[in-house]
């Protein structure tokens, strides 16, 4: 579906990133390996793993720089391989990936440290350049996950009953901004264009904006991935 | 007569059944024990043709024993202010009643039909209604006999409590010891009471899901079969495979995530989100474009906002049609006062300058039409770079 807007193409020069496949359907598995193998230059799959418990095991042993987890799965699913893996391994770097199109997976799914969101419909030069963003410690933000964040900070600020830090419980005006150019199906590169700033600071604000959404105690958040339950029928 | 309870009785006991049943009737005049003996004996004793007594299903139903425990806790409680209303006329004509009731109730649930037709006629009788047969006159003689009797009795229990021409210590103490058991029984007991009224709710729960079931199970077959179905005859034209499929998937999907399609808001069908997830279908299955909708809040639908809509469609339409783009993107923000949409394509564009006068399109469509309910509207485009419609009007008093 959403077209993650991802920011630049990674130089040719650069080693091919190091990626591991966590998905329980061995069939998506194969399919996503056979579509990266026509991008090998830049991207190589290292390994896969089909349940929650071999996938830690791998990941640790292997190290790769980014991981590809599926956010349902048996045995807790993706967020349950995110928060596991990140004890041991703080390097390794997640990209959800899923089918659904929820506000409560992809909320889940950031909470748990997964840089960026991306459905299962995305087309494989868009998964390639979701991965080098990730791999490059930045976000991949889909115009979805940027209407998600827009209407779960919406409508002004939490009550102040709890204590919450207001720096993570707002969003900046210059990172609205962003995110609704994103959500208007802009890519970083636009965006940048857009606002007269440069790429570099397009990512820190998209990063700063997912910091806020791990880390924020906000509880319209949680109340408001509740609600919605689910969202509109994906694209 | 009724359940053959006389016959039972009579063939145990060694006496003409006639005799038992004058015997039990003169027992139901007497204090009323004759129902409650009529009813145990009922439950009791295996019905002709069958040798397991009624009582024995009942004891393995939960609902029956909660129900029991139930109307038997409210009989203590009764007692209890009769008791202390030192009406005692009250306890030796209620309470045989409510334990007949009560197992009646007992009877209906677990007997056969026939035991079910006589336990409605006894259960009519005891509460004074009389059977369907009863003429109206005389239904009427009984009814109005019991309410000047009930009448008397609570004016006889009030006047026995306030009689004394000098209210004593004493008497307050009993009121307030009374008071205290009847708070202390309904504390206790309540958990029961309650519960009785859970199960009612969990059975009609049951089958409100049974009902889901069988709902689901028909709109799989009349959707998703039926597509499958076309997509197999179709298999040659794969641009026609992915149109359905997609279809397909839609419509699933928001059968599956919106119970209610375009209620997630409680704002009803009639939500701009609503109508902008029709726009986005209507322009998938006709254009075999993909239109990606992102919206952030929701507003109502009016004329405002109606027009709005009307011109993101023409919108992305113009998108579908001639940008050569297969993406197609919608944004909308419901903020408390304005509505903004952007239609978005990543297509060839064109200059905006160069386009002429005389076609309708943009200038009629999209300008005059937002221009017309107050709002504004641009189109930003240039070859190579794709086109993008800017629409935004201002919400009157957000409701």
């Amino acid at each position: 579906m959403t077209s993650p807007s991802v920011p630049r193409s990674s130089a040719a020069a650069t080693p091919a990133l190091r990626v591991f496949i966590v998905d329980d359907h061995p069939l998506f598995r194969a399919g996503v390996r056979h579509e990266l193998t026509a991008h090998a230059d830049r991207v190589e799959v290292v390994g896969e793993a089909g349940d929650v418990a071999s996938a830690v095991e791998q990941i640790c042993g292997i190290s790769p720089d980014v991981v590809l987890v599926d956010v349902h799965m048996p045995g807790g699913g993706g967020p349950e391989v995110i928060r596991q893996v990140a004890v041991p391994r703080p390097a390794v770097r997640f990209l959800a990936l899923s089918v659904s199109d929820s506000a409560d997976d992809v909320i889940e799914a950031i909470r748990a440290g997964a840089r960026g969101y991306v459905t299962k419909t995305i087309s494989t030069a868009e998964l390639v350049e979701a991965l080098a963003t990730v791999a490059a410690g930045d976000a991949v933000f889909s115009p979805r996950l940027a209407g998600f964040v827009l209407d779960a900070f919406g409508g002004g600020p939490a009550p102040s009953t709890l204590h919450l830090d207001p720096e993570l419980d707002q969003l900046s005006t210059r990172e609205r901004e962003v995110l609704r150019l994103i959500a208007r199906g802009y890519a970083y590169k636009e965006v940048a264009r857009e606002l007269f700033i440069s790429v570099k600071t397009v990512e820190t604000h998209v990063s700063a904006v997912l910091r806020k959404l791990q880390l924020t105690n906000r509880y319209q958040l949680t109340r408001w991935a509740m609600e919605r339950r689910l969202v509109p029928p994906e694209v | 007569m009724l359940a053959g309870v006389a016959g039972v009785l009579s063939d145990s006991v060694g006496v003409s059944p006639t005799a038992a049943r004058a015997a039990l009737v003169a027992l139901s005049f007497f204090g009323g024990s004759g129902i409650v003996i009529y009813v145990a004996v009922w439950l009791m004793v295996p019905p002709a043709g069958s040798d397991e007594p009624v009582v024995r299903g009942a004891m393995g139903d939960r609902r029956t024993i909660s129900l029991v425990t139930a109307v038997a806790s409210a009989l203590v409680v009764a007692l209890v202010v009769a008791s202390v209303l030192k009406t005692p006329a009250l306890i030796g004509d209620v309470s045989p009643g409510v334990v007949a009731l009560a197992g009646l109730v007992v009877v209906w649930r677990h007997a056969g039909p026939e035991d079910r037709q006589a336990a409605a006629r006894l259960a009519s009788l005891l509460s004074g209604a009389g059977p369907a047969a009863v003429p109206t006159r005389r239904r009427l003689l009984v009814a109005s006999v019991r309410l000047v009797a009930g009448v008397a009795l609570i004016a006889g229990g009030t006047s026995a409590v306030l009689a004394p021409k000098h209210l004593t210590e004493a008497d307050f103490a009993a009121a307030a010891g009374a008071l205290g058991v009847v708070a202390g029984f309904a504390l206790v007991l309540a958990p029961w009471w309650l519960r009785l009224g859970r199960d009612l709710a969990s059975e009609r729960r049951e089958r409100a899901r049974a009902e889901e079931r069988a709902e689901m199970a028909a709109h799989l077959h009349d959707s998703v079969l039926q597509t499958l179905a076309l997509i197999q005859r179709s298999a040659a034209d794969p641009h026609q495979v992915q149109r359905l499929a997609r279809a397909q998937e839609r419509q699933l999907r928001s059968w599956l995530f919106d119970a209610i399609p375009g209620q997630r808001d409680g704002l009803g069908p009639a939500s701009v989100s609503g109508a902008l997830l029709s726009l986005q279908q209507e322009v998938e299955t006709d254009h075999g474009v993909r239109v990606e909708l992102v919206t952030v809040g929701d507003a109502p639908l009016d004329e405002a906002s109606k027009a709005l809509l009307a011109a993101a469609r023409e919108a992305a339409v113009n998108s579908a049609k001639w940008s050569g783009a297969d993406v197609v993107s919608i944004y909308a923000e419901a903020e408390p006062t304005a509505l903004s949409v952007f239609v978005r394509d990543r297509g060839r564009g064109f200059d905006p300058a160069e386009v002429a006068a005389d076609r309708k399109g943009i200038s009629e469509s999209i300008h005059a039409r937002v221009r017309r309910c107050g709002g504004t509207s641009s189109v930003r485009s240039s070859p190579g770079q794709g086109t993008e419609v800017a629409l935004k009007v201002e919400r009157t008093a957000p409701r």
